[in-house]
């Protein structure tokens, strides 16, 4: 999200710190800062908004509400100017057909708007954030979202189809299958059933939350106008969204799910804006119609100061924790829990009953027996499941005779009244936990023998309070739990509407809790302040894993036998597990066998086999392969392949596979043979075997197959540090793109001369171009005289990051460095 | 770019000497440095007292992303561009509208490569009981287009710790003695907010700047490191920061807890995951990730 510095200086009466400063505190507390640059007078701060802060969070509000908390600025007072609405020519209907998909609608006519360039100060705005101005009325539209992160639209009011009286009606819809729309941008979109859109009588004007449509479009004839401030599922115009290719600016706030609050803020500050940019004394201003079905009550949430430090590892105080709350602006109570449940016990008596009732929604005006105890308990402070049965596993189990005020007493009412039904498993605590006798009903002990709850329509039809060993409802006693296991204080909290993210959805634990609390005061505490506690190192010897052990014995002893180790993709043109979506046309296959990597890894190091200093290229592979969607393994192979031209190779690479396989077969004690079905000698004795797949100068293992046969064992030893240069300071050099150049070079020296002073000097002489020098051939002679000489032959590699050098380059430099073993009276040979 | 001009001589000829020759005459084999960050990892981890876990390549949607709280049809899905794998008709578990997959675990769940190794955690909870001390090297998938920074396949390494009483302080003190150890200087770890659905509070972890201490300033590296390209005053590893970010982590979310039987009111706990081949980039200053997967020797010989 972009945020214009000068633009969010306007949300303050102060003035704000340097960009620098700002973009630090939402990094440190809030989310991460992707880039700030300038332009002209403005800087432009690029924030990455975090996934669970989308929903209040993607508008220059939003970032400065953030920007007041961490910095303890205040926000400006908006007043939004009341705009006298009135009677206009047409009226509007609103017609929502489905109400979960669009929560809340809102429209506006206006009368008489003179659409043309907008000011400066919304093009600078816009222009500001990259946006583009198009005219007055679809500019405002879009800067509210920019502004508020509440999404608008603007519909030319005389391009909808009129019933005979001249009214308007919009009809929030799904689509029928077939039904077409051209977009805005023109492009035509073929609807169906799951895609809702915006209509009128007879034309779709609009894909809801996401586009447009042509048909209504604002252009600069336009007089008379529609404003749509709405709010529409997340989840449906994520689906639409993706199905149909078309992301917006609108889709993605949508998607994120935005309080159906903003939709009222948005309608009235855009009708203002028009009557200001757009008007004139004869505008005429229609009254919202606003279609609000389900209002959320406002999110009740708690934490104790006791909760906070177990996570953060703080030791924060009741007076910070408020500090920090009051920080955020939260309202908030502390309270004891006990008292909150005494308190209530007697405020609600007489509220009706109602199977099913939603706490968000129906509370505290209907209720269910379950939807009680939650909803008392969450004005304590503590969030609980919401299901009888969920709840009865929830609580900590206790006798009869330990029952205190604020235990909750589980029944079962099974055949009584109307269908209520009943559970043995638990839905959504400990999912799966369960128990003998099912279970449909529970209440709140409240002392003396007392009772509180809500009781079904076979019975009293509302919360009451009874004698627990009186009434019906309880006479199937199921058991007692206890939800209070301490008396300290809790910080209540009202979630403000915008955050989401702090609300209970989906499910009991996925958000609503005390860890979201505790998020937003670790966050704005600051996690630097959180201390490093160092863990003990002579901790118990944990478990071996077997199949890391050996994976690791194997690359050991072939590192030892000199092989290197190679990593291949595991992508492929051909396999039997195949990618929905692959990344390439030959690459769509998981890999079913080592062996065709390690053989092309063999062409193509064999190639560099000079410039490695190699005679013989050997390599390994371990990873996994894939039979099928079920069947994943990890597999070895070995590759050997000899660089020099020489007759019989393949003889030579067979006879060196051969030898690795026995010495692998020793150090695994675990017969390894080359060939399908042939019990050959290097069984270790075991009586088991594994087979190879020869191919070529390659060998490949089903390395979990050997695994399982194997032992266990209780240590790695050095299995797992040997080879590994963990503490040495390497350093990758790159890789040249370009050839690389051979030359030989043999001395005839005395035998006082070692190896390593003349591969010095080579060294010195050649420069940055040499990069690889190897002894490959060494002799010893003894004169006449009896004087010992030695002849050494070294084979240099030159090579350059930036070009392909030439013969004379090269011959130049060989001219240096013959120049110098010459001074030394080295003879070359 | 590359290392040009007089600064290189110095370098070349150690690494030389050092590196290539003496150990190719020593007639050893090379690992891959994936494989040497991985045991230096596992080294030292296990010293701490971490059980080494592992879990499989193809995974299902549950243990991907439903029972890491990641549900269907939610933004937070689009950090994770995954693979799907085809699989016969008829075994696509779920109906795209299901609102979520919490406390559900399909058996025929749609098969996916792996976005992560966090699954592990969930299928080791499944099996042991709490308290646990676990990391998950393995290898991960995502789709996306591959350049210097971003491969199709990748290695990360998982971590989890659950305890009674495991907090962010322990969090914090284990990472540090994880980086302090495998880049053989002491590193300090710094927390700032995130967001992964299966952690709450989630954090991004930065460490200090290995190669200038954390002091943001270039150094005169005799590995020829500088670059003298960007020509920025700052240290041209952590972009004169201070700060490398270098991992997602956060405490244990309760409903992974709930989801795989673990009481969240007894039990609490972190998590981390780290990407392999960027501490195996960083470590030996390899500047494309694309490297690591060609099967060259030309890279692993150095190692």
């Amino acid at each position: 999200m972009l945020i214009s510095y000068k633009w969010l200086q306007e949300h303050f009466e102060d003035n704000l710190p340097e960009p620098q400063k700002i973009a630090d505190a939402l990094t440190m507390h809030s989310n991460e800062i992707e880039s700030i640059e300038t332009k002209g007078d403005d800087f432009i701060i690029d924030v990455k908004i975090l996934p669970n802060r989308a929903h209040d969070c993607l508008s220059h509000e939003g970032i400065a509400r953030e920007v007041s908390v961490l910095l303890g600025l205040s926000l400006k007072k908006k007043n939004i100017e009341v705009v006298q609405r009135g009677d206009t020519i047409h009226s509007l209907a609103l017609d929502i057909q489905d109400k979960k998909l669009c929560p809340r609608y809102q429209g506006s006519i206006i009368e008489g708007v003179k659409v043309g360039p907008s000011p400066d100060w919304l093009k600078e705005k816009l222009h500001a954030i990259g946006q583009r101005s198009i005219n007055n009325i679809v500019d405002i539209t879009n800067f509210i979202m920019f502004e508020t992160g509440q999404p608008m639209h603007a519909f030319d009011a005389d391009k909808l189809t009129k019933d005979n009286a001249g009214n308007i009606s919009i009809i929030i819809r799904k689509a029928k299958e077939g039904e077409k729309i051209v977009t805005l941008d023109g492009k035509e979109v073929l609807l169906n059933e799951n895609i809702l859109i915006i209509s009128d009588s007879t034309d779709t004007l609009a894909i809801a939350g996401i586009k447009g449509g042509n048909k209504a479009e604002v252009d600069t004839n336009t007089v008379n106008i529609i404003l749509e401030s709405a709010n529409f599922q997340a989840e449906n115009v994520r689906r639409t969204a993706q199905s149909i290719g078309i992301k917006t600016d609108s889709s993605k706030r949508f998607e994120n799910e935005i309080t159906p609050e903003f939709a009222e803020k948005g309608m009235s500050l855009a009708v203002s804006l028009v009557k200001n940019i757009a008007g004139d004394g004869l505008t005429k201003f229609g009254e919202t119609v606003d279609i609000y079905p389900y209002k959320r009550k406002p999110y009740v949430s708690g934490v104790s100061v006791g909760e906070v430090n177990k996570v953060l590892g703080t030791e924060l105080s009741e007076a910070k924790v408020a500090e920090i709350l009051n920080k955020l602006k939260f309202y908030f109570e502390i309270v004891r829990p006990i008292d909150v449940v005494s308190e209530l016990s007697q405020k609600f008596l007489g509220a009706p009953y109602k199977y099913g009732a939603s706490i968000s929604y129906d509370a505290p005006d209907y209720f269910d027996c379950s939807s009680l105890v939650s909803y008392i308990y969450s004005r304590a402070g503590i969030s609980i499941p919401r299901m009888t049965i969920d709840q009865y596993f929830f609580g900590r189990e206790i006798n009869r005779d330990e029952l205190e005020l604020g235990d909750v007493i589980f029944a079962s009412n099974n055949g009584n009244g109307p269908s209520t039904p009943t559970h043995k498993k638990s839905k959504e605590f400990l999912p799966g936990s369960s128990v003998d006798e099912s279970i449909d009903h529970n209440g709140i002990y409240l002392g003396d023998g007392k009772v509180l709850h809500a009781s079904g329509l076979w019975h009293k039809g509302s919360v009451v309070i009874e004698n627990l060993d009186d009434t019906p409802a309880f006479k199937n006693l199921r058991g007692f739990r206890r939800i209070l296991e301490n008396n300290e204080n809790r910080f209540v909290v009202t979630v403000p509407t915008e955050r989401l993210d702090l609300v209970a959805k989906r499910s009991f634990l996925v958000s609503g809790n005390k860890e979201d609390l505790i998020e937003e005061i670790g966050r704005v505490y600051g996690y630097e302040n959180v201390v490093a506690r160092m863990p003990e190192v002579s901790g118990e010897k944990p478990k071996t894993n077997k199949s890391v052990y050996y994976i690791n014995l194997v690359r050991s002893i072939l590192v030892d036998a000199g092989f290197s180790e190679v990593y291949n993709y595991a992508f492929v043109n051909k396999g039997k597990v195949e990618a929905a979506n692959p990344i390439a046309e030959d690459k769509k296959f998981l890999r079913d066998n080592l062996t065709d990597g390690i053989k092309n890894s063999l062409d193509f190091n064999v190639r560099n086999a000079p410039l490695l200093g190699l005679e013989e290229v050997k390599i390994f592979e371990v990873g996994k392969v894939f039979e099928s969607l079920e069947n994943e393994y990890y597999s070895f192979a070995i590759g050997i392949s000899v660089a020099k031209n020489m007759k019989k190779k393949d003889v030579r690479e067979k006879e060196l596979i051969d030898e690795t396989i026995g010495i692998l077969s020793e150090k695994l004690g675990l017969g390894l043979s080359s060939q399908e079905g042939s019990s050959d000698h290097r069984k270790a004795g075991l009586g088991q075997e594994i087979s190879g797949k020869m191919d070529g100068g390659v060998i490949e293992f089903n390395l979990s197959e050997a695994i399982n046969i194997l032992p266990d064992t209780d240590t790695y030893g050095d299995v797992i540090a040997s080879h590994c240069d963990s503490h040495k300071e390497m350093v990758y050099r790159k890789i040249s793109q370009y050839p690389f150049m051979l030359r030989d070079v043999a001395l005839f020296v005395s035998g006082d001369i070692s190896a390593d002073d003349i591969e010095e000097v080579i060294v010195r002489e050649s420069g940055d171009l040499l990069v690889n020098v190897k002894l490959f051939d060494i002799f010893k002679k003894t004169l006449e005289d009896g004087t010992e000489k030695i002849s050494y032959a070294f084979r240099l590699v030159f090579q350059s990051q930036e070009k392909t050098l030439s013969d004379d380059e090269v011959n130049l430099i060989m001219d240096k460095v013959y120049g110098e073993l010459k001074n030394r009276g080295w003879e070359i040979r | 770019m590359n290392n040009s001009g007089g600064n290189t001589e110095k370098g070349l000829k150690p690494s030389l000497k050092e590196g290539l020759v003496d150990q190719l005459e020593s007639g050893l084999g090379h690992l891959h440095p994936v494989t040497q960050v991985i045991n230096s990892a596992i080294s030292i981890f296990d010293k701490l007292g971490f059980v080494v876990a592992e879990g499989p390549e193809i995974e299902s949607e549950y243990y991907n992303f439903d029972a890491l709280n990641v549900a269907p049809n939610h933004p937070a899905r689009d950090m994770w561009d995954t693979f799907w794998l085809k699989q016969p008709q008829g075994l696509f578990a779920r109906p795209d509208s299901l609102e979520s997959g919490v406390g559900l675990k399909p058996d025929n769940s749609r098969k996916l490569l792996r976005t992560h190794t966090s699954p592990v955690q969930i299928r080791y909870m499944e099996q042991n009981k709490p308290p646990l001390k676990i990391i998950a090297p393995g290898k991960t998938f995502r789709y996306e287009a591959t350049d210097a920074t971003h491969e199709a396949q990748f290695y990360q390494l998982e971590g989890l710790v659950i305890g009674k009483d495991v907090n962010m302080s322990d969090m914090k003190g284990t990472l540090e003695y994880f980086f302090t150890q495998f880049f053989n200087k002491k590193t300090d770890i710094r927390l700032r907010p995130s967001f992964f659905p299966f952690v709450e509070p989630g954090v991004e972890i930065d460490m200090s700047c290995f190669r200038c201490d954390g002091k943001g300033l270039k150094t005169s590296s005799k590995e020829g490191l500088v670059d003298q390209g960007e020509a920025g005053l700052g240290c041209n590893v952590c972009k004169g920061t201070g700060f490398i970010e270098i991992m997602g982590a956060g405490m244990v979310h309760p409903v992974v807890l709930n989801n795989v039987g673990i009481n969240p009111k007894e039990w609490q706990g972190f998590a981390f995951g780290v990407g392999v081949d960027r501490l195996a980039m960083l470590k030996y200053g390899i500047d494309d990730v694309r490297l690591l997967y060609q099967g060259d020797l030309r890279l692993t010989n150095q190692f």
